[in-house]
């Protein structure tokens, strides 16, 4: 099953239990000690900045390696470096393997991104080599992502196995006639909340601990594409682009009102739902969404410029939160404004002043990107001149 | 990467579940006083929404300058303008009233803000200020044709800002506004000089302020004058100088290799630094500055010999994936000596 010590994952995972606790002052520093010298994990997780280089480096490596293959046995047949694909693909997957159970690696970048590469490569090494179709894409992305995601419990395919399954559904939908075409939207919404509320009461099992945090990734995506899938924007272009349907200006798809009902009334309910249960996932999916409705309404309906619905929102906003923060200072119904204390405070502090650092540019960056287009932009109030 | 550490973010919500807790109590790693408060804090079962208040401010801050400032200047020439001139310098106003009303007394050290509101709200000050700036810049030509003049004040009032209120946002603004004035008062020369010339200056000038960054920061740590804002410094000017360093490997192509000895002996520098401070960031960032330039000299040197075939393709390629192989090695191993210093 999968490839990482399980013992070590369950060790991992009660010292970060433990870690919490210690933030939340429910445990003392000593027994937290002694939770980690009893609990003892082996992996080789460096710290995230080196695991983000190894990973990029990782990345260029393989690419650069696939290349050189690829110019030593160039041929004339193109089926050839789907071939070289395939044997790539399990190349990587074997120094995968040999990574983890030799090397220990968890987490480090290189792993994920062998794992990544070559769940790639062997896609694209069988899809060119039969020409497949849609449905038959959609099955093989599925099965690829499904294995990777038993063996070695990624995130990123966990996502990509739901969507793949999501699209196998859709093609095969829209092949069974006009009726069913009406009606893809109502199936694939009725499978994801299927999939929503089967996860929501599974994935807590002990027994399946290791893929808890995917199980919580499909049951993110799966609140997205029942939103989606009712999102009017999404039905319409999707009507336009896939089945051919020409909407005269003004007019709307057939059915657009129950689209708009969704599009408008699904985030709330997540909100709720979310504040009801105390599930923070359903909350922040719901706030995400909240954006969606407007950028959907106003994709149809320009009431007003966008300078003002900014502003308006601006000042909507700021109070909004303020009352928030004030009013949850003692915890109102379970929830509390005040801060919980995560894990490595200096990473993070440092991860701030990044982030800050990139997302600041007031202006029009003009001068930095002569530096030879850096990480960030310089300008300021003096680019306007 | 990012991608999974945002995610991660996302779902994370470690909570201690009645299994472990009780699985620990019987192992007697944990006291019974605190398995019983392990026991009321999951029955509690409060949750944090302090990340998601941070957001919706921050969303509220960006939204409201970012509107504002377009308002403005949609409405120049027409009666409104005033309007919201007068507004802008309402609310910038009253941000900065209640910054200085509530903000606790000035510290060399690093001085937390009384509340999170705080924070958000002298942004947004900043931000409209400088909206104010380049406001009255463009329609009345506050600042004359004095452009340095007109960099220069935003600027200061930004440091003065960040210093005074200790906020490392606005001294990320403060050093970008720094860099653009650098830039400005080096820009109109270009007109004058020939092409090459041009970047010559920004590259020069990006030295200066690259080496500038990092002695304020070294001296900021030397005289614990707000010593928190060392890494903010720093992390602007190595990047700078590297670009730098990069670009004048590009612009001077003659003496591309004194530009990499250049950039060696930076990369080398920090490595120390990432040694004493224990600072994977910088060991990462130099790395790969490194890996770039030294590839930049090997596609030099290889392109010098005469060939007729796709021999240096092949060992250009043997080259980077080597070397990439190599410096996977190496950050394993700094990690692991950075860790057990």
């Amino acid at each position: 099953m999968i490839a990482y010590n399980a013992g070590w994952l369950k060790n991992l995972a009660i010292r970060n239990e433990s870690e919490s606790a210690f933030h939340e002052q429910c445990i003392l520093k000593e027994e937290l000690d002694a939770v980690y010298k009893k609990y003892q994990v082996g992996f080789y997780t460096p710290n995230i900045f080196i695991a983000v280089g190894l990973f990029i480096l990782t990345l260029i490596i393989l690419l650069l390696s696939f290349g050189l293959f690829a110019l030593l046995f160039m041929s004339a047949s193109e089926k050839s470096y789907s071939y070289l694909a395939i044997v790539f693909a399990v190349a990587c997957y074997a120094v995968l393997e040999i990574m983890i159970s030799k090397k220990r690696h968890y987490q480090s970048g290189v792993d994920t991104g062998l794992l990544w590469v070559a769940s790639l490569a062997l896609f694209a090494g069988i899809s060119f080599l039969n020409d497949f179709g849609d449905i038959a894409n959609g099955i093989l992305v599925f099965m690829i992502s499904l294995a990777g995601l038993i063996r070695y419990a990624d995130r990123l395919l966990a996502v990509c196995m739901y969507f793949s399954f999501l699209s196998v559904l859709f093609f095969s939908c829209i092949q069974l006639g006009t009726t069913a075409k009406a009606l893809v939207p109502f199936v694939i919404m009725i499978v994801s909340l299927a999939i929503c509320f089967f996860i929501m009461q599974y994935k807590s099992r002990e027994n399946i601990f290791q893929y808890k945090n995917c199980l919580t990734l499909i049951e993110i995506s799966s609140l997205i594409s029942l939103y989606a899938a009712g999102n009017y924007f999404i039905v319409s272009e999707l009507s336009i682009e896939m089945f051919n349907l020409q909407l005269q200006p003004g007019e709307t798809i057939p059915f657009g009102w129950i689209y708009w009902i969704f599009t408008i009334l699904v985030p709330p309910v997540y909100l709720l739902f979310g504040i009801r249960k105390k599930n923070m996932i359903l909350i922040r999916t719901g706030l995400i969404l909240l954006a969606a409705i407007v950028f959907t309404i106003r994709y149809y309906h320009t009431i007003l410029p966008v300078e003002y619905v900014m502003s308006i929102a601006g000042i909507i906003i700021l109070p909004a939160a303020y009352l928030l923060l004030k009013r949850l200072q003692d915890p109102v119904y379970g929830f509390t404004s005040k801060e919980v204390i995560s894990k490595s405070e200096i990473d993070k502090l440092q991860l701030e002043s990044l982030l800050l650092a990139q997302t600041f540019k007031p202006g029009i960056d003009q001068d930095a990107t002569k530096f030879g287009g850096g990480s960030f932009g310089g300008g300021g109030a003096s680019a306007d001149y | 990467m990012t991608w999974s550490y945002f995610t991660l973010y996302l779902i994370t919500i470690f909570m201690m579940d009645n299994n472990t807790s009780e699985k620990l109590f019987s192992e007697g790693l944990v006291s019974e006083a605190s398995f019983k408060r392990i026991k009321l804090a999951a029955a509690a079962g409060i949750v944090s929404v302090f990340w998601e208040i941070k957001l919706l401010l921050y969303l509220g801050v960006l939204l409201l300058s970012g509107g504002l400032g377009i308002l403005v200047y949609k409405h120049i020439n027409t009666i409104g303008h005033n309007v919201i001139l007068i507004f802008l310098i309402l609310v910038t106003a009253g941000c900065f009233a209640y910054c200085f009303r509530f903000k606790k007394p000035f510290s060399v050290s690093k001085v937390d803000a009384p509340n999170v509101f705080f924070d958000y709200l002298l942004l947004l000050a900043c931000l409209l200020f400088l909206t104010i700036i380049a406001y009255l810049q463009f329609q009345y030509n506050f600042f004359g044709n004095r452009f340095g003049l007109a960099g220069f004040i935003p600027m200061t009032v930004l440091f003065l800002a960040a210093y005074y209120f200790d906020h490392i946002g606005i001294l990320c603004m403060a050093i970008t506004n720094l860099a653009a004035w650098m830039g400005i008062t080096v820009t109109p020369f270009e007109i004058l000089k020939e092409n090459d010339f041009n970047s010559t200056a920004v590259i020069l000038t990006g030295l200066v302020l690259g080496v500038l960054l990092i002695l304020i920061g070294l001296l900021s740590n030397k005289i614990n004058f707000k010593k928190h804002f060392q890494f903010t410094y720093t992390n602007f000017g190595m990047h700078i100088l590297f670009i730098c360093c990069i670009a004048a490997m590009f612009q001077f192509e003659q003496f591309y290799f004194l530009w990499f000895l250049l950039q060696l002996g930076i990369a080398i520098y920090f490595y120390i630094r990432a040694k004493t401070e224990r600072s994977f960031y910088f060991l990462l960032v130099l790395s790969l500055y490194t890996y770039f330039s030294l590839g930049f000299v090997v596609i030099r040197l290889l392109a010098l010999f005469n060939w007729n075939d796709l021999g240096p393709v092949y060992l250009g390629l043997i080259y980077f994936i080597g070397s990439g192989i190599g410096l996977v090695l190496f950050l394993i191993r700094s990690n692991k000596k950075i860790k057990n210093l």
